[in-house]
C-alpha cells in the first residue's frame, strides 16, 4: 500500500532527458500564440507561418494594392476548409479591380487597413484579430486571414466551405411515418434543422468549445423561459469541466457528463433525428449537439423513455407501448425463467409439455443453464458479426446463423428444440427496444439473470429482479429519478409510459422537469363531432341515434 | 438536520409499513389464528383492526406529529434526556436486530423446507441479507421506490391466488359464527396486535414524508389496506381448507398456492415464493434500516451507512445461531412474542407519549 517513491535509475533518467530534448525541438510555439501583432507585416507573416510549421494545406497569396508603391497584403487560408470561389469573390476581386478615387489614394498609405475593412471586402462576416491565437482559431474554422502592411490588427473573413454530407434519412432510427431528415456531421446544419422546427427567438444555442486539440464546438440547446435553468446550468458546468485532448463524437461527451458510470443503462439519450430533439426541447429538456457527429444528446432521460420511439407520437398505434414492455420483460427474463422451470420447478410445466420437453432434451449433454448460455452467446456472436460486416458478407452470416441456431443444431443433438425457440424469441424481443444501447444493456443483464436462474431457480431470478430494481431506483439523470414517473409514482404521467394516450390528454409537461411553464396546451381539446343548433339546445350529451 | 436526507411520499410510507407487517405474517398467521379461534378469526382481525388503528394513531402519528422533522430516537432524546433517549434508541435498534434475525431465519427455513431442500440455509440468508444491505445502503428513498413497484405486484398476486381458489372455496366453513368464547377471541386479537406492532417502524420515517400533513392520510390508509388484505387471506384460507385443516398447516397461504389451478397452469407456488422474496426483501430492508438508523442516532453518528455492512454480518450469524430450527422459532414466538414485542413496540412509545403529555412537550406549533 505505502510504497516508497523509488529513485529513478540512471538509465531511465538519461532516457527521459533525451526524450525531453527531442520533444522541445518539435514543441509547438505556444509562447508566440499570446503575442499581439506588430506593425511590421514581414514579422507577422513569419511568425504566423512558424506557428503552423510546414503543413501542406496552409495556402498563401501575396499581392500589392494599387501598383508598385501600394500596400502589401498577404492572405492565408487553409485549403479545403474554404470556398475558393468565395475568396476570389469577396476578397480578391474587390482588391484587384476596385478603382480607388483620388481621395482614397491619398489616404491609402496610412489607412489601408481601415479602408480595406470598411469599403473593399464584400463579405457579410468580417472579424478583427489582435493576437495570434485569435487569428489561428479563426483560420482553423475556415476564415481567410488578411495581413495588411502597417496594421497591428489582422482581418479574418469568413469564407467557410467544405465537403459536407447532405441531410439524409437517419439509418439507425428508421420510421414508417415521420420526417425523413436526419442530422449531419456539420453543427451549423444541425442547428438549422432544429431552428426550422422551433421558430422562437427563445431557442438558444449556447456554444462551448471542448478539446485542447480538436477544439470541438459543443452546443447546449434549450428554450429560454421554458427549460428549467438549473438543468441548463448543470449541463453547461459539466461540459465546461471537461479538459481533454479531443471530442470526436458525442459518446466521448456522454461519458464525461453522465451521473453514474457504474451502470449498463443509458443516463443520456441520443438521437439522429431533429424532430426527436425538438420534442425533447418542448418538454423542457436540454439537447447537446456536437460538431462532427450526427448524434445529438438529450438530457435528462428516464427509464420509460428507452421504450419510446418518436414515431409513437406520429402514428396512432397506441398498443405498441404495452407490446414493448412485454418484449422488455421477455428479453430480460425468458431464458432464465425457462432454465429455472426446467431445472428446479418442473411441476409448474403442464405434464404434456413437460414430457415433450424432456424428450427434446434427451440427447443434450449439458445442463439447461449451460445450454442456454451457449445459445445466447452464439446469438450475440452472430449479431455482432452481422453488424460490422459489409452487406454481402452479412447475408452469408445470416445463412450460417440459421444453421447454428436452428434445425441443424437440434438435429446434431447439441441443443433442444425448445431452447432454439426460447433464444430466438428473446433475440426478437431485444430488437423491439428502440434505444440501441439500452437493448445492449438488457442483453448483458440477461446473462446474469440466466446464471441466477440456473443456480437458484425462480427465487434467484426474483432476487436478481430486486437487485436490478434497487439499482434502477438509485439512478438519477441530471437530478431526475430514473424510474420516474413509475416510482416515485405520478399517476397522471403514466399515460405516456405504458401506453400513449392521444395528444389532447397530455396537457402538462413532465412535472419533475420543473419547467417554468407547466402547461403544454389548453385543456379540454378532445375532438367532438359538429353539433347542430337544435341539438345544442336540447342538451350537449344527448345521443340522437 | 437529521441523518436521512431523503424524502418519501405518503403512498410509499403506507406501502412500506403494510409490507413490513404483511411480509412474513401473511404466510403463517392464518394457521396461527385458525388454531386459536378457528373460523372466528375474522372477528379477531376486526377487533385488532380497530385497536391497532387507535393505538397506532396515538402512539405513532400523534406522538410523531408533536415533533415535526424528528424521528423516534430523536424525540426520545428530546423527551427523556440525551442519555436516556440514547439508551432507549440503542435498545430499540437491538430489538429490531433480533426481530430481523427471526425474519431472515424464517425466510431461509421456508425456502429450504418448501422449495429447495438440498440448498444449505446460509445461501438463502446471504441472499436476502445482500439484498437488504444493498437496499439500505442506497437509502430510504430508493427502497421506498422499489417497494412502490413490487408491493402492488405482491398484493395483486395474492388477490389472483384467492380469485383462482374461489371456485373451490366453501364458505360454509366459516360457520358457525362465534363458536369460540369472547376472551379467546380477545387473546387472539392481542396476539395479532403484537404482530401489527411492527408498524411502529413508521415512527422512524414519519418525519421524512414530503408533507407531514400526509401523516393523517397514512393513519387511515395503513389500517385499511392491511386489515382488508389480512381479512381476505384468512377468510379465503379458512374457506378453502376449513379451520381445522388450516390450523394443522405450517404455511397455509403457501399451501393455497400449491393447491389452486388456473386452467392449465398449476403448482404456481414457486412463482408465489419468488414474488414473496421481493416482499420479504423489502421487509428486511425496512427493519435493517430502522435498526441502523436508531443505532446511528444513539451513537451520535453523522451517517448510518458505516453500520449497514457490520449489521448485515451480525444478522447473518444471528439468524443461523439464534434458533435451532423452525419449531424453536414457533415456540419462542408463541411464548414470548407478546411480552417481547409489546414491550418494545407498544410500551416504550406509550411511555414516551405519557412523558410528552406530562412534560407538555409539543414542538408542532399547535398545528
Amino acid at each position: 500500500m505505502f510504497r516508497k517513491p523509488c529513485k529513478p535509475s540512471k538509465l531511465s533518467d538519461l532516457k527521459e532527458r533525451k526524450l525531453r530534448k527531442r520533444m522541445e525541438k518539435v514543441q509547438p510555439q505556444t509562447a508566440v500564440l499570446e503575442e499581439p501583432f506588430s506593425a511590421d507585416i514581414e514579422t507577422n507573416v513569419r511568425k504566423f507561418q512558424r506557428i503552423f510549421g510546414n503543413t501542406g494545406d496552409l495556402s498563401r497569396r501575396d499581392f500589392l494594392l494599387e501598383g508598385e508603391q501600394g500596400v502589401e497584403v498577404v492572405l492565408f487560408y487553409i485549403d479545403g476548409l474554404v470556398d475558393k470561389g468565395a475568396i476570389s469573390e469577396v476578397v480578391l476581386k474587390p482588391f484587384l479591380f476596385h478603382n480607388l478615387d483620388e481621395e482614397e489614394k491619398r489616404l491609402l498609405p496610412g489607412n489601408a487597413y481601415q479602408l480595406i475593412k470598411t469599403s473593399l471586402i464584400t463579405s457579410a462576416e468580417v472579424k478583427e484579430a489582435e493576437k495570434f491565437s485569435e487569428l489561428v482559431d479563426l483560420v482553423l474554422v475556415g476564415h481567410v486571414a488578411v495581413f495588411v502592411e502597417g496594421s497591428e490588427k489582422v482581418l479574418a473573413v469568413d469564407v467557410k466551405g467544405w465537403k459536407d454530407r447532405g441531410v439524409e434519412e437517419p439509418e439507425s432510427e428508421a420510421f414508417i411515418r415521420g420526417p425523413r431528415e436526419g442530422f449531419t456531421e456539420t453543427l451549423r446544419t444541425n442547428t438549422a434543422l432544429i431552428r426550422r422546427r422551433i421558430k422562437t427567438p427563445n431557442l438558444e444555442f449556447n456554444t462551448i468549445t471542448v478539446g485542447e486539440y480538436t477544439k470541438t464546438d459543443v452546443c447546449v440547446v434549450y428554450i429560454r423561459g421554458l427549460t428549467n435553468p438549473d438543468i441548463v446550468r448543470e449541463v453547461e458546468s459539466r461540459i465546461r469541466r471537461i479538459k481533454t485532448d479531443g471530442i470526436l463524437e458525442s459518446g466521448y461527451l456522454e461519458d464525461f457528463i453522465e451521473d453514474d458510470y457504474k451502470t449498463p443503462f443509458v443516463l443520456v439519450d441520443r438521437t439522429e433525428r431533429p424532430d426527436k430533439v425538438a420534442a425533447g426541447l418542448l418538454e423542457g429538456k436540454v439537447a447537446i449537439l456536437v460538431d462532427g457527429t450526427p448524434f445529438a444528446l438529450i438530457v435528462p432521460v428516464v427509464f420509460g423513455e428507452i421504450l419510446q420511439s418518436a414515431e409513437d407520437y406520429y402514428e396512432g398505434n397506441d398498443y405498441i407501448r404495452p407490446i414493448r414492455w412485454i418484449a422488455l420483460l421477455v428479453a430480460l427474463f425468458l431464458p432464465s425463467f425457462y432454465v429455472a422451470l426446467t431445472t428446479f420447478h418442473q411441476e409448474m410445466i403442464p405434464p404434456g409439455l413437460a414430457l415433450s420437453m424432456a424428450a427434446g432434451r434427451e440427447g443434450v449433454p449439458v445442463p439447461a443453464a449451460v445450454e442456454a448460455f451457449m445459445m445466447e452467446i452464439t446469438f450475440d456472436f452472430l449479431r455482432e458479426a452481422g453488424i460490422r460486416m459489409p452487406r454481402p458478407v452479412g447475408q452469408a452470416i445470416g445463412i450460417l446463423g440459421a444453421v447454428v441456431i436452428g434445425q441443424a443444431a437440434v438435429a446434431a443433438g447439441v441443443v433442444s428444440p425448445i431452447m432454439v425457440i426460447v433464444v430466438s424469441l428473446t433475440a426478437i424481443c431485444s430488437f423491439l427496444i428502440p434505444n440501441y444501447s439500452a437493448s445492449v444493456a438488457i442483453r448483458f443483464l440477461r446473462y446474469i439473470m440466466l446464471l441466477l436462474g440456473g443456480v437458484l431457480g425462480l427465487v434467484g431470478v426474483f432476487w436478481g429482479m430486486m437487485m436490478l430494481l434497487l439499482h434502477l431506483a438509485s439512478l438519477r439523470s441530471f437530478g431526475i429519478p430514473y424510474l420516474y414517473p413509475v416510482a416515485p409514482m405520478v399517476s397522471r404521467e403514466l399515460r405516456d409510459i405504458f401506453v400513449r394516450t392521444p395528444w389532447w390528454t397530455m396537457d402538462e409537461r413532465p412535472r419533475l422537469l420543473r419547467t417554468s411553464d407547466q402547461r403544454r396546451q389548453a385543456p379540454g381539446q378532445r375532438p367532438r363531432p359538429p353539433q347542430s343548433g337544435r341539438r345544442r339546445k336540447s342538451g350537449e350529451d344527448q345521443d340522437e341515434y | 438536520m437529521g441523518i436521512e436526507k431523503g424524502r418519501i411520499s405518503s403512498r410509499q410510507a403506507t406501502y412500506l409499513v403494510v409490507n413490513t407487517i404483511l411480509g412474513t405474517s401473511i404466510l403463517f398467521l392464518p394457521a396461527l389464528m385458525a388454531g386459536e379461534v378457528g373460523q372466528d378469526a375474522w372477528v379477531a382481525i376486526l377487533i385488532a383492526a380497530v385497536l391497532g388503528f387507535l393505538i397506532g394513531s396515538v402512539l405513532v402519528i400523534s406522538l410523531g406529529l408533536r415533533f415535526p422533522g424528528k424521528n423516534f430516537v430523536e424525540y426520545a432524546i428530546e423527551l427523556v434526556g440525551p442519555l436516556g433517549g440514547r439508551i432507549l434508541g440503542f435498545l430499540w435498534g437491538g430489538f429490531y436486530l433480533v426481530v430481523n434475525g427471526i425474519i431472515v431465519r424464517e425466510f431461509g427455513e421456508l425456502l429450504k423446507t418448501e422449495v429447495m431442500p438440498e440448498t444449505p440455509l446460509i445461501v438463502f440468508v446471504v441472499m436476502i441479507l445482500s439484498m437488504a444491505v444493498f437496499g439500505v445502503y442506497l437509502g430510504l428513498e430508493v427502497f421506498a421506490r422499489v417497494n412502490e413497484i413490487v408491493f402492488p405486484l405482491f398484493l395483486g398476486v395474492l388477490l389472483l391466488l384467492l380469485l383462482t381458489g374461489l371456485p373451490e372455496m366453501d364458505f360454509r366453513n366459516l360457520q358457525p359464527v362465534f363458536q369460540h368464547r369472547f376472551p379467546d377471541i380477545m387473546v387472539s386479537a392481542a396476539n395479532l396486535l403484537a404482530f401489527y406492532g411492527e408498524g411502529v417502524v413508521l415512527a422512524m420515517f414519519l418525519p421524512y414524508m414530503r408533507q407531514p400533513e400526509e401523516a393523517k392520510r397514512v393513519q387511515y390508509e395503513i389500517p385499511i389496506i392491511l386489515n382488508f388484505t389480512m381479512l381476505l387471506v384468512i377468510v379465503g384460507v379458512i374457506a378453502y381448507f376449513g379451520a381445522g385443516e388450516a390450523a394443522r398447516m405450517v404455511f397455509p397461504t403457501f399451501e393455497l398456492a400449491k393447491a389452486v389451478r388456473l386452467g392449465f397452469v398449476e403448482r404456481i407456488e414457486s412463482l408465489f415464493v419468488g414474488i414473496w422474496v421481493t416482499s420479504v426483501g423489502v421487509k428486511v430492508m425496512v427493519i435493517s434500516y430502522v435498526t441502523v438508523l436508531a443505532l446511528a442516532h444513539s451513537l451520535s453518528l453523522r451517517d448510518y451507512r458505516p453500520l449497514v455492512f457490520p449489521c448485515g454480518l451480525i444478522l447473518a450469524v444471528l439468524s443461523v445461531l439464534q434458533f435451532a430450527d423452525t419449531n424453536h422459532i414457533r415456540e419462542f414466538l408463541a411464548r414470548y412474542w407478546i411480552p417481547f414485542g409489546f414491550t418494545f413496540q407498544w410500551f416504550i412509545p406509550f411511555l414516551l407519549y405519557l412523558v410528552a403529555l406530562v412534560r407538555k412537550k409539543d414542538q408542532s406549533g399547535g398545528r
